[in-house]
């Protein structure tokens, strides 16, 4: 089991920081050592209290996140983060693979799950499409939707005069629809362009992922107007 | 020398379900019957309970005697109608009327008698010298009176029993039939009553007169059948006395019952009452216990099934934690993402520790499961434990050095041999052991010993970690149970070991007890001890190692 945490050495300023929440030692030291080979400035601990104490303390740019955690579950943990943290990546990690868990993860706020046992290669290659994808949207406009204005930069929508946090894949889906407005999208597309390995996600998760949106955006959740289900097809963004 | 133990999951739930639920049916069928008979029963006076016995009884003998009446006049009917019918025929009463029938008439539309049988001399020779039909002679024809004729529909019939003048009865049999020519035709045949009285066997009025005595009188008191009623019961107004109408066609004749004891009916009746109540008292406790069993068996089942859930999940976790420690480092390994060749070394032995931890968990889940179904083959053989005990240890020293505890062994010199599965007696040791590490490593070291107890060699395994509640202690040697603790400190396991070390245990004829805290030892920690039966006689035991008083035994 591991405890505290552990900074890799000779971290820059520059550094993407990675935050690892992950009890089982091994895991977590087999993880530290492929995101810090990979350039990553990486944080590790066995507990999600120390976990969410780290991120509010120091911050991060992406959370790995174990389910089964000694002191609190993983699904509060990252109820907890997104309080705090609305717009932080959160993958989550586990050995559980059952559709009803990973459902669950994405709504306790979670934007990735990824089963064990799973390859480094594909988890370091997700992290860092996360990590171009926040990078490129640091040149956005703010886009009108109805009466909700969208900024993808700042991770926000706005709606008479109240602002509600977006997470990170709300910001990707949006902006997808909002690339192809007018246009139906599939969910395999969108799973192909925002997840980038198909493997990961799933057509559950993109739904899962729109009903958040609407929820955001709609006045009424239940009759959309402007993410339009088109049936067996994926969503179209009406503006 | 060889042997072959089994046990089934499930055995004793589908054993008691099976028995139970017929038994529940059983019962409730027995406490409705009962039930119902007794509510009656006590509900009426002793008298009027027999009179409805007897009543019953009587009617039962009636229609014995009536089917065989119906059987004989309905035969009769059938052929005359045969006769009538038959075109070339000129005599419908020419023929042999059955055993039953003492004479019979054929009437013509206008009940005027056309024929009759038994006919005499003089009928048939003027039969013969004219066409006209001649008037048979049927001495009792004359006497009949009122045969309800316009009562009875075509093709059916009727009995009448009639007392005669001269003395003693005729029963008659009448039917009123269509000829094929459309006309009427009436027939009546007088039946031999005298077969009645030798239809009864003893037997048949058996059930009857084991407690009753049963006579059927005509109309004239002559006995038909059965003993003619005495006693101070047998007369009409009688406390227990049954007289009552022979049936429907025999209805000038009676049937007359009296107990065969009045006392002993009363007191059967009585006993049968009570008989009755602790029927209904048997099957309501039955069913209530049934409903009891059944509960718990659910209650039972349900728990097994959770903890298969757990024990699934908990496998799977078991089963992907290394998985994914092997597939992450192998990785890291062959695309070179590590930070030099110390770190390589270092990966590689991770994987072949997982990789034996996921070996172990396999081996413990294909011995569990061989076990669970009850084909598990033991190669018994004469070994010495110590030697077994000892080679199992240098497996598990790695594994101590590791997590930085200390082993001491202690063996017992000269220990007398033990029947044993050396690789099943392997396997107990490695899962005590292993327990021991992930449960009490903070305590710093493990203790085994073999020493001699009265009638076994006993394995024990003390560690010196945090001890296990006594709740707990009830609970470890069942199948997929893991404890509360456990489960929060995430600590790995299936929940399998203890149950397949208990299973190992009682398939030697011995037993494991745990002991928490350990009985005459200040410091923390457990005590898991393993009782192998051997031939040590009592005065060669050194106690040392034997765990008194206060354990839980699995």
């Amino acid at each position: 089991m591991s405890n505290g945490t552990s900074a890799s050495p000779g971290a820059q300023g520059s550094k993407r920081h990675i935050l690892v929440i992950e009890d089982e030692p091994d895991i977590a030291r087999g993880l530290r050592d492929a995101l810090e080979f990979e350039q990553f400035e990486v944080t590790t601990t066995g507990h999600g209290r120390e976990g969410i104490r780290i991120l509010r303390e120091r911050g991060s740019d992406l959370v790995i996140l174990d389910l089964m955690l000694p002191d609190i579950n993983g699904f509060t943990v990252c109820e907890e983060i997104r309080q705090s943290h609305p717009v932080v990546p959160i993958i989550m990690l586990t050995a559980r693979s059952q559709e009803i868990d990973k459902i669950r993860g994405l709504e306790a706020g979670a934007d990735d799950y990824v089963t064990k046992p799973f390859s480094i290669g594909e988890l370091v290659a997700r992290i860092n499409a996360i990590f171009r994808r926040l990078h490129r949207s640091g040149n956005d406009e703010a886009i009108q939707i109805g009466q909700v204005t969208f900024h993808p930069r700042r991770h926000e929508l706005v709606r008479n005069r109240k602002t509600m946090a977006l997470s990170f894949y709300e910001v990707e889906i949006l902006r997808l629809l909002f690339e192809r407005a007018g246009e139906p999208v599939t969910r395999d597309e969108i799973l192909e362009k925002i997840w980038g390995v198909s493997a990961y996600g799933s057509s559950r998760s993109v739904d899962n992922f729109v009903v958040k949106l609407r929820k955001k955006i709609e006045d009424d959740a239940s009759s959309p107007r402007h993410i339009v289900t088109i049936y067996g097809t994926g969503y179209k963004l009406v503006m | 020398m060889r042997g072959v133990r089994s046990a089934r999951v499930g055995g004793p739930i589908s054993l008691i379900l099976a028995l139970v639920f017929p038994a529940m049916i059983a019962a409730a069928v027995a406490l409705a019957y009962y039930g119902f008979k007794h509510a009656e029963d006590v509900s009426r006076p002793v008298e009027q309970l027999f009179r409805q016995e007897c009543q019953d009884y009587a009617e039962g003998l009636a229609k014995a005697v009536e089917a065989r009446l119906d059987r004989e006049a309905l035969s009769l009917f059938a052929k005359v109608s045969e006769r009538e019918d038959d075109p070339v025929s000129t005599d419908p009463c020419d023929l042999d009327p059955g055993p039953g029938i003492d004479s019979f008439a054929v009437l013509g539309d206008m009940r005027r008698v056309e024929c009759a049988w038994p006919r005499s001399r003089e009928v048939d020779a003027k039969r013969r010298k004219s066409a006209e039909p001649a008037q048979p002679k049927i001495a009792w024809l004359g006497k009949i009176r009122n045969l309800a004729w316009t009562q009875v529909d075509v093709d059916n019939f009727a009995y009448h029993h009639e007392v005669l003048d001269g003395g003693g009865s005729a029963l008659l049999a009448y039917t009123v039939r269509r000829a094929a020519d459309g006309d009427l035709y009436h027939v009546v045949a007088r039946l031999k009553l005298d077969f009645i009285g030798k239809l009864w066997t003893d037997s048949e009025l058996g059930p009857a007169r084991k407690n009753r005595r049963v006579a059927v009188l005509d109309e004239s008191n002559n006995l038909v059948a059965g003993v003619r009623p005495s006693g101070p019961e047998a007369r009409p107004g009688g406390r227990l006395f049954y007289e009552g109408p022979f049936g429907k066609a025999l209805y000038r004749w009676r049937v007359q019952m009296v107990p065969q004891n009045a006392e002993e009916f009363q007191a059967q009746r009585e006993r049968t009452k009570s008989v009755r109540r602790v029927l209904i008292l048997v099957s309501a406790v039955i069913i209530v216990v049934g409903l009891v069993l059944v509960w718990l068996a659910v209650v039972t089942e349900r728990r097994a099934s959770r903890m298969k859930s757990d024990f699934i999940a908990n496998v799977s976790h078991e089963l992907k934690t290394p998985l994914s420690l092997i597939r992450m480092f192998g990785e890291m390994v062959a695309t070179g993402r590590h930070k030099g060749e110390q770190a390589a070394r270092e990966y590689g032995a991770i994987i072949t520790r997982e990789s034996e931890r996921l070996s172990h968990l396999i081996d413990n889940v294909l011995d569990f499961a061989r076990l669970e179904r009850g084909k598990a083959s033991y190669h018994f053989a004469e070994g010495n434990l110590a030697d077994v005990v000892e080679r199992a240890l240098d497996v598990c020293r790695y594994r101590l050095d590791r997590e930085k505890m200390k082993l001491s062994v202690g063996m017992e010199a000269d220990l007398p041999p033990v029947r044993m599965d050396e690789n099943e007696m392997t396997l107990v040791i490695l899962n005590l052991v292993d327990n021991a590490i992930k449960h009490a490593s903070d305590g710093g070291k493990v203790e085994v010993s073999v020493a001699r107890a009265a009638g076994f060699i006993t394995l024990v395994v003390r560690d010196f970690g945090v001890g296990i509640s006594r709740v707990e202690q009830a609970r470890i040697f069942e199948r997929f149970y893991r404890s509360q603790s456990t489960r929060e400190r995430n600590v790995r396991g299936s929940g399998i070991g203890l149950a397949l070390v208990k299973h190992i245990a009682e398939a030697h004829g011995g037993r494991v007890t745990v002991q928490s805290p350990v009985p005459g030892s200040t410091e923390p920690g457990s005590v898991f001890t393993v009782f192998v039966p051997a031939p040590v006689p009592a005065g060669a035991v050194s106690g040392a190692a034997v765990p008194t008083g206060g354990e839980q035994q699995a």
